[in-house]
């Protein structure tokens, strides 16, 4: 499954974000988190770093969606600087923002940005510059998923050169984490098909568009300098390859999200910084029968054991997951996730009317897609419903999760890394990728309240009144926690642990290679 | 006995309603395949004013055969489109990647011929012989191992284990020619060892066949060196079967070099091809389709004028 933009984390109270202006480089833990460098020696400036990303990159441009999903942040983090970043246990931290705080109902949100910093063109990167590109990414032509969060300013202005302040459409007390990704990768708008040039810790030395870009050092960036002379990003789609390629010292650091090599990276010399990053989850067509029927979701939702899914298909690399707020949420709370009970499935298949379910599942076309389908398969039959499983190519899954063309889907999605945007986009009744068709005028109406919510407190009820009632309902069933994140070999220094990151985002700037 | 000039009328007319055919199925795809080419472009989060203003641009609402006749048109003046993932002109993109995909399929090319001629000439010499038996065992061996897990396992001899040889990646031959040949030489084994094995096979059948002839066993009397006779009189009327499976191969080869090319991370026409699908790139789809099918008809031709060059009964029509 592709994966989805925002991760934005749960906790971006505003209060936290207007505090939490601090001094940060691309070098320090805003971006990379708090590195691990006891182990690591003192920090060697120079060389080339060698990075393997697990997918094409089609333009250098913060429009382009690709750069800033978490495997690829790495590459966007070396040429761009965000206005906000991702922290542990879900918070958001201000990063080339000094400060972001709302007026008193959330509708309008007062962005303050660093002083004195420069495009690596030398052009300000100020308040001008940023609503420039917040206008240019807006536009259908730049073919950018953040529109959708684009859309819902109402108007920006600028109030000096380093201060915007953005008028919203209907409160949104998360606001700031919107500025994460896309939206917060400030640029400058590309010339022809040159790179967008931004004001990150380096800039583009040769690009060959979905195989390789080489980046040098960035002489007048404004934070710490990076500690690697140049870094090489090779696009390395397999994902044996690219583990082989770490092993063999072809690359330095690559993305790594199969279980397997997860379990036996140590074995290999290798070190991981890795969050729980993605969720696997089941859709349900609730426009259709049979799954119209809250029972027959239900049964399906008692027919399946977590545990036996987290420790087969992810080999014990994760955890179960309970519900739309993750484990490293900081709105999460004590919530009851049905525990696996055959008896009461085919008791309410029964009572629906369906004692001899079947149903298509259309799954990941990846293996650990078809093991995952597999073992739900061997489970729902133990409770006499018949599945039969479809794989499906990513850009096919696309189509049918936006156009409902599923019964029952295979959803591993990297949106509940981020509380308010997973559940503003997938639950409520206007939601925009409410792909299961199902909704709750209590729901919708609790969702709202914690959007609008300034009080973390508020919020946090709110959501998880919101959360009762979706696994209760189960328009969506919640599998797995999955671990995901970058291996590297022995002499890469500066690895940050990530281990408390719903959002796995790494700068380059962070990391040294010994000698 | 037909005349030269119809004989080549009728393999062109042949060959430009193969490539119509294919243009009019390459263009048909947006509408044929599973999957918004602009949910997969933009993403699931595109808004559906994008993807409107997407699928305008790829020109889904126009007939196919319009469509197939106007990309003909803009092709045959060197314009190909442009990628929907990044707006790069298409026919830039294939320049770059097809001498890489030629390089490894030429290298694949010698390294299934430099295993598989030595090896089919002493099997056929001695059959039944050691080297025969264990040239059998082997090529059944080489066709059953599939490519991508014959990449993997020299990956981790070579460069894991030995590190001999890097694992992934390209090197220009004008930027560095000894490392374009070191980032060559593991895709170019994954790709040529199991045609080696098929090369062999093929070719010791038609030097049994070949050393049981008259003019053979009456060289073979009149004293002439094993090695004499397999080169000068054997190989050559052998080789006609390898002509043909190395012209077959251009096509094929596409297909294996897709997956070979993604495993060693080689930027080709086979990672182009495997992006493209994967994102739904389609006019990069359907120029890899066209091109791909402008080689194989080219291939084909060329084998058929190097048949009659080493065989020149063909041309006189005697077979």
């Amino acid at each position: 499954m592709k994966r989805h933009r925002q991760a934005l984390s749960a906790a971006v109270f505003a209060t936290v974000v207007a505090l939490g202006a601090s001094a940060c480089s691309a070098s320090d833990d805003a971006v990379s988190g708090v590195a691990d460098r006891g182990g690591d020696g003192p920090a060697v400036d120079g060389g080339t770093l060698k990075v393997g990303l697990d997918r094409p990159f089609a333009r250098l441009d913060p429009a382009d969606g690709t750069l800033t999903q978490m495997p690829v942040m790495i590459l966007a983090n070396a040429l761009y600087d965000p206005l906000m970043v991702n922290d542990d246990n879900g918070a958001v931290k201000p990063y080339l923002a000094t400060s972001f705080t709302p007026n008193s109902d959330a509708t309008v949100w007062t962005l303050t940005l660093r002083e004195g910093v420069t495009f690596s063109d030398g052009k300000p990167l100020n308040g001008q510059a940023v609503v420039d590109h917040v206008t240019r990414l807006a536009r259908p032509e730049a073919k950018c998923g953040c529109a959708v969060d684009a859309a819902t300013i109402g108007a920006m202005a600028v109030n000096g050169p380093t201060e915007v302040a953005f008028t919203l459409k209907s409160p949104n007390a998360a606001f700031p984490a919107l500025f994460t990704r896309s939206l917060g990768y400030v640029s400058e708008a590309p010339v022809g098909d040159a790179p967008a040039i931004g004001s990150g810790p380096y800039t583009v030395e040769s690009v060959q568009p979905g195989v390789s870009v080489t980046v040098t050092r960035n002489p007048s960036y404004w934070g710490a300098r990076a500690h690697a002379d140049t870094v090489v990003y090779r696009v390395l789609p397999d994902s044996d390859t690219r583990y082989q390629s770490l092993r063999s010292g072809d690359a330095d650091v690559a993305w790594v999200e199969t279980p397997a090599q997860l379990k036996q990276a140590a074995g290999d010399g290798l070190r991981t910084a890795t969050g729980p990053s993605s969720t696997s989850t089941i859709l349900f067509n609730t426009k259709v029968a049979p799954f119209d029927d809250p029972r027959v979701r239900q049964a399906v939702q008692y027919a399946i054991d977590r545990d036996s899914v987290e420790k087969i298909a992810y080999l014990g690399q994760g955890r179960v997951s309970d519900g739309p707020i993750g484990s490293a949420s900081a709105y999460r709370a004590a919530s009851a996730y049905p525990a696996r009970d055959v008896a009461k499935a085919r008791a309410l298949l029964a009572e629906a009317g369906h004692p001899d379910l079947s149903f298509e599942f259309l799954s990941d076309s990846r293996p650990e897609g078809r093991q995952r389908a597999t073992v739900i398969q061997q489970m729902l039959g133990e409770a006499g419903i018949r599945m039969t499983i479809k794989p499906l190519d990513p850009a096919a899954t696309g189509t049918a999760l936006m156009q409902r063309q599923f019964q029952v889907m295979d959803f591993v999605t990297s949106m509940f890394g981020d509380t308010d945007t997973a559940l503003n986009s997938l639950f409520p009744s206007d939601a925009p990728y409410n792909f299961t068709g199902w909704h709750d005028p209590a729901v919708d109406r609790a969702i709202a309240e914690g959007r609008a919510a300034l009080d973390p407190a508020g919020r946090t009820a709110a959501y998880n009144e919101a959360s009762k009632v979706i696994v209760e309902e189960a328009p969506m069933l919640f599998l797995t926690e999955n671990q995901a994140g970058f291996a590297a070999s022995a002499k890469v220094g500066g690895l940050p642990d990530l281990s408390k990151r719903s959002v796995v985002n790494l700068s380059p700037a962070a990391l040294w290679v010994k000698r | 006995m037909t005349s030269p000039f119809l004989g080549f009328a009728a393999r062109a007319g042949r060959a430009a309603a193969v490539l119509l055919l294919v243009a009019v199925t390459a263009l048909a795809l947006p509408h044929l395949m599973p999957g918004s080419p602009a949910v997969a472009a933009l993403g699931v989060t595109a808004t559906p004013e994008q993807i409107t203003a997407f699928e305008a641009g790829l020109g889904l609402d126009r007939n196919v055969l319009a469509a197939t006749f106007d990309w003909i048109g803009a092709a045959l003046h060197g314009d190909l489109g442009h990628s929907l993932a990044n707006g790069a002109a298409v026919t830039t993109e294939l320049a770059n990647r097809i001498p890489v995909t030629l390089e490894l399929f030429v290298a694949a090319q010698l390294v299934a011929l430099a295993v598989a001629v030595p090896v089919a000439l002493v099997s056929a010499w001695r059959p039944g012989g050691v080297v025969d038996r264990i040239a059998t065992a082997g090529a059944f061996l080489w066709l059953a191992v599939p490519g991508f897990v014959l990449g993997l396992l020299l990956i981790w001899l070579t460069a894991v284990q030995l590190r001999l040889l890097p694992a992934t990646g390209w090197v220009p031959f004008t930027e560095d020619p000894v490392e374009n040949l070191r980032h060559l030489l593991l895709p170019a084994l994954t790709l040529g060892l199991p045609e080696a094995a098929v090369f062999t096979r093929t070719l010791r059948g038609q030097l049994l066949d070949t050393l049981d002839q008259t003019h053979v066993a009456a060289a073979r009397s009149r004293g002439m060196g094993a090695a004499r006779l397999l080169l000068r009189r054997a190989l050559r009327p052998s080789s006609l079967p390898l002509v043909t499976l190395i012209g077959i191969g251009i096509g094929t080869s596409l297909g294996g070099s897709v997956l070979v090319e993604s495993l060693f991370a080689v930027p080709g026409v086979g990672t182009l091809a495997s992006g493209a699908i994967n994102g739904r790139d389609f006019p990069v789809i359907q120029a890899v389709m066209v091109v791909s099918a402008v080689g194989v008809v080219l291939a084909t031709l060329a084998v058929d004028l190097l048949y009659r060059t080493l065989d020149p009964r063909i041309a006189h029509g005697h077979r």
